[in-house]
């Protein structure tokens, strides 16, 4: 199937995108934890500065004192001072 | 969460250092084998700790040669770890478990048998009594029949009559009531007189069966008879009844007290003292040297504190504490009046109990003397109405015709 049929299906039947699609889910508590759903490696990981890969888009997070508090196939979640978070395409 | 760091504590886990140049690699191949990492730390460059499975660990060193790293255990942490470590000293485990195993039986057991509620019957009837249906202390709970042992002891005691074992961790309240003596009660047709309860002087007298042998007026003494139960005479011939009615006398009550001129009061000092005893399996040890008390007037007060486990379980293990605190005796003089007053309370405290259920109170008639400086002397006289007839059964009727005559 291709990405923009499962999009509409998630669309037309109200499942959340994550789920069907392989497009990632980011959840961000304050500027201390960040979850990322659906990744799909990490690309770079050093204490100031995060690379992780998704199917749509690559996510940068920069920031101090970063930590790796879980990982599994599916999500992930870092903890530190998150001082920013871009989108690369 | 606590409860998945609980679980991480049970099955283990391995505080490990990574250190190569493709380290985020190593945690994507991690993933993709289905190795699950956590905390995840940059311990400077090209280095990371992280915290690892015991499983995962064991299936490590095909990543680590994949990706080029060095892997070094920093901590070891968990359950596993801790009793591989104790692995050879099986005794000091069996011993600990043996230890509870001890401490779970003993527990189970009933040790304390304290019996409530007996007057008449001592506890040691009571408790042969159970022994000999297989009630004793240190049989284990479970093996108490209570509603047996309720029936064999109402059974056997006839003065018990109601029992019942109430156990409490490893203590056995048995609670008993005693029987109430039945009140003799003078049959209806029996022949009976009715004397005098009280010394008194009649107001009323009203015979509903019998014959009056007294009147409004009379001064009666404790035991006179007020009502005949023998009606008739020697010529007509006697006829013997269960006399009825109700006779009310005018009584007296006198009582004098001597009441003291100054009121003893009582102040807390700042000195106390703690006295703790620790009771274990019904020995008490004494955590203090001196048994005496270095003050003169004190307040005292005890706390028993026993160990227990979820809810009612009692263990053999009690401490209790004794606090004394030091009180300061003052004098403090009354006026007479004040101590009249007090003296009066006495006096109607005391006389009350003497008082039967119908005494009504006309008036009272308090006095008081001066002694000397210390005391004074409160008499108080009651006066009452109330009901004084009393039943009295005819048990000789040949020695009550005379009487009857005697009074004709």
């Amino acid at each position: 199937m291709s990405n923009k049929l499962k999009q509409k299906i998630s669309e037309v039947m109200n499942i959340p995108d994550e789920l069907i699609t392989d497009s990632p889910k980011i959840e961000l508590e304050s500027n201390k934890r960040m979850w990322i759903e659906n990744y799909q490696g990490i690309i770079e990981y050093s204490d100031e500065l995060v690379r992780v890969n998704t199917a749509d888009f690559m996510v940068v997070i920069t920031g101090n004192s970063f930590t790796i508090s879980s990982v599994t196939l599916e999500d992930l979640c870092i903890e530190g001072n998150i001082i920013s978070v871009e989108f690369k395409s | 969460m606590i409860i998945v760091k609980i679980i991480d504590y049970i099955k283990g886990f391995v505080k490990i250092n990574i250190q190569g140049h493709f380290i985020e690699r190593f945690i994507n191949v991690c993933m993709r084998r289905n190795i699950y990492l956590w905390d995840i730390e940059n311990a400077g460059k090209n280095q990371m700790n992280l915290n690892i499975s015991i499983e995962g660990f064991r299936s490590l060193r095909p990543v680590a040669r994949k990706t080029k790293t060095k892997v070094k255990i920093l901590k070891k942490k968990g359950m596993p770890f801790f009793f591989s470590r104790y692995r050879k000293r099986k005794f000091f485990f069996g011993g600990i478990i043996i230890m509870l195993g001890m401490i779970c039986y003993i527990t189970s057991l009933v040790l304390v048998v304290d019996i409530k509620g007996n007057s008449t019957v001592s506890d040691e009837n009571i408790m042969i009594v159970l022994e000999n249906n297989g009630f004793k202390a240190g049989m284990p709970r479970r093996k108490v029949d209570v509603a047996k042992l309720q029936n064999s002891v109402m059974l056997d005691i006839d003065e018990v009559s109601w029992m019942w074992i109430n156990i409490d961790g490893i203590k056995a309240t048995v609670e008993v009531k005693e029987k109430v003596p039945i009140p003799k009660i003078i049959d209806k047709n029996s022949p009976c007189n009715i004397i005098s309860s009280k010394d008194g002087v009649i107001t009323a007298i009203s015979a509903t069966n019998g014959k009056r042998v007294v009147g409004v007026g009379d001064v009666v003494s404790k035991g006179d008879l007020l009502i005949s139960g023998i009606v008739g005479s020697r010529d007509e011939g006697y006829k013997y009844m269960h006399s009825s009615g109700s006779v009310k006398a005018r009584t007296w009550y006198e009582k004098s007290v001597e009441t003291p001129l100054f009121k003893e009061e009582y102040s807390l000092t700042d000195k106390k003292i703690k006295k703790s005893t620790i009771n274990f399996f019904g020995f008490s040890v004494k955590l203090y040297l001196r048994d005496k008390i270095p003050f003169e007037y004190y307040n005292s007060s005890g706390k028993v504190h026993r160990l227990k486990l979820f809810g009612n379980y009692y263990l053999p293990l009690s401490f209790s504490t004794s606090v004394y605190e030091e009180c300061l005796m003052n004098k403090k003089s009354i006026s007479e009046q004040e101590a009249f007053d007090i003296g009066m309370k006495k006096i109607q405290s005391e006389i009350e109990k003497e008082f039967s259920h119908d005494t009504l109170v006309v008036s009272i008639d308090g006095k008081y003397e001066k002694i000397d400086k210390e005391k004074i002397i409160v008499s108080a006289r009651y006066e009452c109405i109330e009901e004084i007839a009393k039943l009295i059964e005819l048990t000789d009727v040949e020695e009550n015709i005379t009487e009857t005559e005697v009074l004709e």
